[in-house]
């Protein structure tokens, strides 16, 4: 199975909850779909807080995009080149503009501390590794020493 | 490995880039990229099947396809660095995906866009850094936009709007 319960997502079913996310949501797939609590994973090494904050942000930016498509079309048509043709200004391109189009300065702050703090730990966890590979190069030099 | 490191480095490495604007604003963006390259190959992959371009099948077949966007989506953030890195020709000004990679599969009611077993492969060496011991990174469990919230996914709603553009695309060229 993709996970096998690594992680307590009680905090982000409460993180759900508090931003009225309502039920549980589901992870579309072709061949299957289960409840979040296998869903809400880890992608690259995200957190399960960060993935659910991203999993929100997103749906916000997406259903946004859409809603506003008729004031301003995504797409015009253009012969031999489609890439061309989907204007891709209507999706954000920078932080202020994600935090304008979700209108949820909560939301992006919360988004932000998780990113440093899982960053920081991430440095942490390297330097750590680091720490132990000296340690063991160390004492083999010194077992070959004596 | 190459293109690990390219990935690596243009998308997650970089401190600066760790931030809401990479998760959100370069996510949305590849998505739509990736979904506009679709629509685009498809008319080339119905050339070289000997098929008739007909805006309707075309439509069919892109509609039918969500399950290769959805393939794509739920692959390790590396995993689809190095995907669509392979999918990909041309300059780097204009890359477009190289229909050689693409393949029609016979389903009932259809037909459907599919990659070949040769795109869809890890890199060994890609496999290496995953099942190494070293590898402190999550599960393969995909992006967090296939998260659905009582309906669509924003990968579902956002593959449902480039259908329009499908439509319309395919309508003018081959109508």
């Amino acid at each position: 199975m993709l996970i096998e319960g690594r992680h307590n997502i009680t905090p982000v079913a409460k993180e759900f909850k508090a931003k009225g996310v309502t039920g549980l949501p589901t992870f579309e797939h072709p061949s299957y779909s289960y409840q979040s609590p296998e869903a809400l994973g880890i992608w690259y090494k995200m957190k399960p807080e960060l993935y659910a904050l991203t999993a929100v942000l997103i749906d916000r930016v997406v259903d946004r995009a859409i809603r506003t498509k008729h004031e301003r079309p995504p797409f015009g048509l253009m012969r031999g080149n489609i890439r061309a043709v989907v204007d891709l200004s209507i999706l954000p391109k920078s932080v202020e503009s994600v935090a304008e189009i979700t209108n949820d300065q909560d939301l992006i702050s919360a988004m932000r501390t998780t990113l440093s703090r899982s960053v920081r730990e991430e440095h942490q966890s390297l330097d750590n590794a680091d720490d132990q590979a000296d340690e063991e190069r160390n004492t083999q030099l010194l077992f070959i020493i004596v | 490995m190459k293109a690990l490191i390219q990935f690596r480095s243009n998308y997650v490495m970089e401190e600066d880039h760790k931030d809401v604007n990479l998760f959100i604003s370069g996510g949305s963006r590849t998505a739509a990229s990736v979904m506009g390259s679709l629509i685009n190959i498809l008319p080339e992959v119905y050339e070289r099947n000997d098929l008739e371009l007909n805006p309707e099948s075309l439509v069919s077949t892109a509609r039918n396809s969500f399950s290769l966007v959805a393939d794509l989506a739920m692959r390790h953030i590396y995993d689809f660095g190095t995907v669509h890195i392979r999918l990909e020709e041309g300059s780097k000004f204009f890359k477009r995906f190289n229909s050689k990679y693409f393949v029609l599969k016979d389903i009932s009611g259809g037909r459907q866009l599919t990659i070949t077993e040769d795109a869809k492969n890890y890199d060994e060496d890609i496999a290496q850094v995953f099942h190494s011991e070293n590898y402190i990174g999550g599960a393969t469990i995909g992006c967090p936009a296939m998260v659905n919230f009582n309906g669509e996914s924003a990968v579902k709603k956002l593959w449902n709007w480039h259908l329009e553009l499908a439509e319309a695309i395919y309508s003018y060229e081959f109508g």
